[in-house]
């Protein structure tokens, strides 16, 4: 987990924090860094997540403390107070969050307790060297579930807040909460996802009075969910990312379990759905065979969609997707939650699951998992492939002559607003842009 | 004074060059203050974020052709290496030179690292860089974080060395050292000739060196009109190319705030000739930069008549942009010289420049030799009323903006045009450096404007519909001061 990394897929805690408060409308970060932390942070993970801008108060507009040598030398927290108290005069904001660089906690600056002195003002210590930008946004999202949101009395059945989708991270978060938001109003829960379309700072604050919080991911947001229960006594269910029809309908059902909800019910308010998914879907079985759309796959991804895209291209699409790589850095009980995932496939699709974060690596493990042409008496070959990961696949499927379709952090080749691959509506879109990379000639 | 320092770190900018982050006023008052050394450099009450000098070192090392790069930093320094490694295919591509890869490993410094040290993770991770990239030079780049837990790369690196057996390489880059983040520069350029640079073996008559940011290759037909070779320095350079700069010519500047530390330790210890007059940037600096460059080669009745040549072969189209161009205004924002170098430019196009911003200045160079880019582009094209230099920091320059309303905004730096946009002004962004020099500089440059005039619906609607986080009492008020004791 601490091992070097070739040209790593995140950002650090610091970034994973300023995604999610520019997600939240009207949020003003307040770094307590060097100058150059905001700026670095904002740049590499704009361009990765699908240019994702600056928002409201990001990028070079971010407020930060800016400190330097003397500070090292004689402490930073006198210097934090008066870019608190001015920040609060220049900067028109719902919500002031002060969050920490590598640098101010290793010369033993104390955030929090600078920022007690502001009424509402709260703090979030995001240094790098505590982890990366997953992390980042499950401690600031943590710590507005512990200091910010308001408990409630009483709870509003079949409301849920959903989380476990990292903006600044998932280039789609948006699209894919607004698909998340609309399947569980099929089976009559309301989501409050929290930074989706239309959601403000007023929808966090409303969060404690949901039933149930449901994370989407099996790594991220495990801070939170557990927040959520603690503070709010909120309980919380594990309900991956699903992506097309199969895992869409697990996905209703696994939540809908928890509520107790009519499998026949649920199944009715799929009826249209389906019918509307396949009608689309189904236009493929004219082209399939005749131009041949079958492929082997290599998924690189992080820990949401690696499995999720998988198990789609495997099961939807009649994809052999051999080898996938998760990318983040896992404890093994996160690694034994993904390879749960992949234990039901079929063995006939069944891939070869490596863990690893280091861009030059997913070469080796091909290499490791697929037999090379040595010139054999015959030699069966990994073709046609098609490369399904990160920007840095972009060479290796350029090595290989192969397609390719960047959806995993970095993706700095594609520009994404709205775009969802969530549920049933991303399921499509996904096959789309699948099928798209791979029209022969294109 | 030796211009080359003896310790393993160059000093920073503030002490060296006397550098400052603010001032307001006009360019003669800028200048005649800088002359006396008197301006100082104090804090800000209330900051924006801005760059650092690890940033700066890293678009110059990430694209060194055979190197590899160690970043020694927690893993967060290292997350812009995607932007750089699409830079690097862009620019290649753009140039006719092999695909460049940027290879980069961070030693991911975390929490045990910076209690109980680092410095097997960084040999572990130099011979990683080693095994993997097959490199013939590596750097270490420092970090807040190294520099913090006073992490030895002196000593690693000369281990290192001596175990792989080519140059090593470190880069003291660390971002709180120096409020200046053009530090970064320097400490690249003094790594490069601390371990790098070979004394000359002979003198390439023809060879100019180019210091440059990664860009396009106009400097190389450019100078082949006098016959002449470009040494582009550092980006996409091999490591062949930067051995043996020492051999050149000459030495000239696309941007005299980049490079005048080791052009003047070029010129000191090799006997390079540095160019000491602005880069050629507008009709009468590139005249003069032909005639310096010339000198230096040989070349002067060479020069003479591609000056006249050219001066009548842009005349035409020059005089059709003045027409459609004359009365219009512009702001330009960008670093030091470089904003002196566009600013030189629109006298030519008939545009006014109504304010300029430098993101910070240099009061001093470092050898005395070295042309005052801001008394030149005085002595050019007269005093400009609104000048000021702030570092980015967004809060002041949309107060300015607001105040000025120019016509068209231009800006250098990545992710400022956004505020031309937010306030509805049509914005140009200057990203590739090499694109306005020469004679077709200046025409591509108006061509340019023309275009970006023609996005002020753009700008509008994005004006009409986004929020500025600003209080109003902030935007609508005096300009405030906002900065600290001198320090």
């Amino acid at each position: 987990m601490a091992g070097i990394i070739d040209r790593p897929r995140f950002g650090c805690a610091l970034g994973g924090a300023l995604g999610l408060l520019r997600a939240i409308p009207r949020a003003v970060p307040i770094l307590h860094a060097p100058a150059g932390c905001g700026y670095s942070v904002y740049i590499g993970l704009n361009a990765g997540a699908g240019y994702y801008g600056g928002g409201y108060c990001g990028s070079t507009s971010a407020p930060s403390s800016n400190v330097v040598e003397k500070e090292a030398v004689f402490g930073g927290e006198e210097r934090l107070r008066e870019q608190i108290a001015s920040t609060m005069e220049i900067m028109d904001g719902d919500l002031y969050v002060v969050l920490s660089s590598c640098m101010v906690e290793m010369i033993g600056d104390d955030i929090r307790s600078a920022a007690r002195i502001f009424p509402g003002v709260l703090a979030t210590p995001t240094p790098s060297f505590h982890g990366n930008s997953y992390h980042g946004y499950d401690l600031m999202l943590e710590t507005l579930i512990r200091d910010y949101v308001p408990e409630q009395a009483g709870k509003k059945p079949r409301s849920v807040n959903v989380i476990g989708l990292v903006p600044g991270q998932d280039a789609f978060y948006k699209g894919n909460l607004r698909e998340i938001k609309r399947l569980l109003a099929l089976i009559g829960l309301k989501a409050n996802t929290l930074i989706g379309e239309g959601e403000s700072l007023e929808d966090i604050r409303r969060s404690a009075e949901s039933e149930l919080t449901l994370n989407l991911s099996d790594v991220y947001g495990s801070l939170s969910a557990e927040a959520f229960k603690e503070k709010h006594g909120i309980p919380w269910l594990r309900a991956p990312l699903p992506v097309g029809y199969l895992q869409t309908e697990k996905f209703l059902l696994t939540v809908g379990e928890y509520f107790g909800l009519d499998r026949e019910m649920i199944d009715q308010a799929l009826q249209r759905e389906r019918e509307v998914y396949f009608d689309y879907l189904e236009r493929i079985s004219d082209s399939y065979n005749d131009l041949d759309f079958q492929r082997y796959g290599l998924v690189v991804a992080d820990a949401n969609y690696a499995p999720a895209v998988t198990a789609f291209v495997a099961e939807e699409l009649g994809w052999l997707p051999r080898l996938t790589v998760v990318t983040d850095p896992l404890t093994g009980e996160q690694r034994a939650r993904l390879d749960s995932r992949f234990e039901t496939f079929e063995p006939s699709i069944k891939p070869e699951v490596r863990y690893d974060g280091n861009a030059s690596a997913v070469r080796r493990h091909l290499a490791d998992t697929w037999e090379r042409n040595r010139n054999q008496k015959y030699y069966e070959a990994l073709s046609p492939l098609i490369v399904i990961g990160s920007y840095f696949e972009k060479d290796l499927a350029e090595q290989l002559k192969c397609s390719y379709l960047p959806l995993s952090f970095p993706v700095n080749s594609r520009v994404i607003f709205n775009r969802a691959y969530a549920g049933l509506s991303g399921g499509l879109t996904l096959a789309e842009d699948l099928f798209g990379a791979i029209i022969p000639g294109r | 004074m030796s211009i080359l320092s003896e310790s393993p770190e160059v000093e920073v900018r503030e002490r060296r060059l006397l550098s400052i982050l603010s001032y307001e006023g006009d360019a003669e008052g800028l200048s005649a203050g800088s002359k006396a050394g008197r301006l100082g450099c104090p804090g800000r009450l209330y900051s924006q974020c801005s760059d650092c000098a690890e940033g700066c070192a890293e678009t110059m090392t990430y694209h060194v052709r055979g190197a590899a790069v160690v970043s020694h930093a927690p893993v967060g320094c290292g997350v812009n290496v995607s932007n750089h490694n699409i830079l690097g295919r862009a620019v290649s591509e753009a140039r006719g030179l092999p695909t460049h890869k940027v290879n980069m490993i961070s030693s991911n410094i975390v929490e045990h690292d910076t209690i109980y040290g680092a410095a097997e993770k960084l040999r572990r991770a130099v011979r990683e860089a080693d095994r993997r990239f097959g490199p013939r030079a590596i750097f270490i780049q420092a970090s807040c974080a190294s520099g913090i837990i006073g992490e030895n790369l002196e000593s690693v690196a000369s281990e290192m060395e001596e175990e792989l057996g080519y140059p090593v390489i470190p880069v003291y880059c660390e971002g709180f050292k120096s409020k200046i983040w053009s530090t970064g520069f320097d400490a690249v350029f003094h790594g490069l000739l601390r371990k790098l640079v070979q004394a000359p073996g002979g003198r390439e008559k023809d060879l100019v060196n180019i210091f440059n940011f990664e860009g396009s290759d106009q400097f190389i037909p450019f100078l082949h009109k006098l016959g002449l070779r470009v040494n582009y320095l550092v980006p996409l350079a091999s490591l062949e190319q930067l051995k043996t700069m020492s051999q050149a010519a000459c030495t000239a500047h696309i941007c005299e705030t980049l490079a005048t530390y080791i052009a003047g330790v070029l010129e000191e210890r090799f006997g390079v000739p540095e160019v000491k007059v602005p880069p050629p940037f507008g009709l009468n600096w590139t005249d003069a930069w032909l005639r310096e460059i010339a000198r230096y080669t040989g070349k002067e009745a060479e020069a003479e008549e591609l000056i006249k040549a050219e001066r009548r072969r842009i005349e035409e189209p020059l005089k059709k942009l003045r027409e459609q161009l004359r009365g219009r205004t512009i702001y330009v924002v960008s670093g030091d010289s470089f904003a002196h170098n566009l600013a030189n430019i629109y006298k030519d196009l008939g545009i006014e420049v109504i304010g300029l911003n430098t993101l910070h200045h240099d009061q001093r160079t470092d050898s005395p030799g070295q042309p005052d880019t801001l008394g030149e582009l005085i002595r050019s094209c007269g005093n400009i009323k609104n000048v000021t230099v702030c570092n980015k920091q967004p809060h002041q320059a949309i107060k300015i903006l607001l105040r000025l309303r120019p016509d068209l905004l231009i800006v250098r730096h990545m992710n400022l045009t956004t505020m031309g946009l937010k306030l509805g002004i049509p914005t140009l962004f200057e990203g590739d450096a090499n694109f306005s020099i020469g004679y077709d500089g200046v025409l591509k440059m108006g061509q340019r404007v023309i275009e970006a005039l023609a996005t002020k619906k753009l700008a509008e609607t994005i004006a009409g519909h986004a929020r500025l986080p600003y209080r109003q009492w902030w935007l609508d008020g005096e300009n405030p001061r906002y900065t600290g004791e001198e320090q």
